[in-house]
């Protein structure tokens, strides 16, 4: 009986102690595998998931608030890329690409940290800063710009990015 | 914070974060990560006179700050919102999530 008993309490604990993964479909195409979070909120049209020790929110990109004062309307695709792809920059007007610049150089981003690449038709980019124990990424979508925003360890962050999958 | 407090911070936040923030509460966490975003920034000029360093591990600066600085301080982020933007909206869009779970407080 009290055998019994033990392997009761082991197969709580190993239940409890499983680390759930659900999905986060963010679009037809593209769905992010997350572990099982101790709370999710939602605020002003964002998504936010937290965990005991980092956290992550999603919302969709608006071109006309992302950076104040400037509608990026249709040039936005190239304003992300011009961020994390010095090649872009040729694409837009030069006192956008000084904007993008500056953003770019305030992530504070570790160099070998920077991300680019392609998510079936969607191509993802983003980077970790050590020093601020945050990351982000912007995942280029074809209807929408998806912005996740990381606080956390760097294994947390890279954790989240391989789970960017294609649906 | 009193009224003219919150007002300026909230003008800054909105300038970065957009139109979203007039749906958030001012309170002291979010007061707190503007407060740390501006040191983790560590670049714009006028802005990290009101950023005392070392502060001690731990402190809220919202009780940290003497009331007189911790209002100087919000009254330069709010009426030069324009330039400081600019300098920390980098660092600011990974802090969203920290951000968005103090405004639901938690």
């Amino acid at each position: 009986m009290e055998k019994m008993i033990k392997l009761v309490f082991i197969a709580i604990a190993l239940l409890t102690s499983t680390v759930n993964a659900d999905d986060l479909i963010l679009s037809t195409n593209i769905k992010v595998e997350y572990p099982s979070p101790v709370l999710i909120g939602h605020i002003s049209g964002s998504l936010v998931i937290k965990y005991k020790d980092w956290s992550f929110s999603h919302n969709d990109l608006d071109p006309k608030t992302f950076y104040h004062r400037v509608d990026l309307t249709g040039i936005e695709n190239e304003f992300i890329k011009s961020m994390f792809d010095p090649k872009h920059q040729s694409k837009l007007p030069e006192w956008i690409t000084h904007i993008s610049g500056k953003i770019a150089e305030g992530m504070g981003n570790d160099p070998d940290s920077t991300l680019s690449r392609k998510l079936g038709k969607a191509h993802i980019y983003g980077g970790y800063s050590s020093k601020m124990k945050q990351g982000q990424v912007f995942i280029i979508d074809e209807l929408t710009i998806h912005n996740i925003a990381i606080s956390g360890d760097k294994e947390k962050f890279t954790s989240l990015v391989n789970n960017i999958k294609e649906r | 914070m009193n009224l003219h407090e919150r007002q300026d911070l909230k003008d800054f936040l909105v300038s970065l974060y957009g139109p979203q923030v007039n749906k958030w509460l001012m309170n002291e966490k979010i007061f707190n990560l503007t407060y740390e975003l501006v040191a983790l920034s560590g670049k714009c000029s006028g802005m990290m006179d009101f950023v005392p360093r070392p502060m001690p591990y731990g402190v809220s600066p919202m009780r940290y700050l003497k009331k007189e600085l911790r209002g100087m301080f919000l009254r330069s982020i709010s009426k030069n919102k324009d330039q400081y933007i600019l300098c920390v909206k980098g660092a600011a869009g990974a802090m969203a999530a920290k951000f968005k779970l103090a405004a639901l407080g938690a």
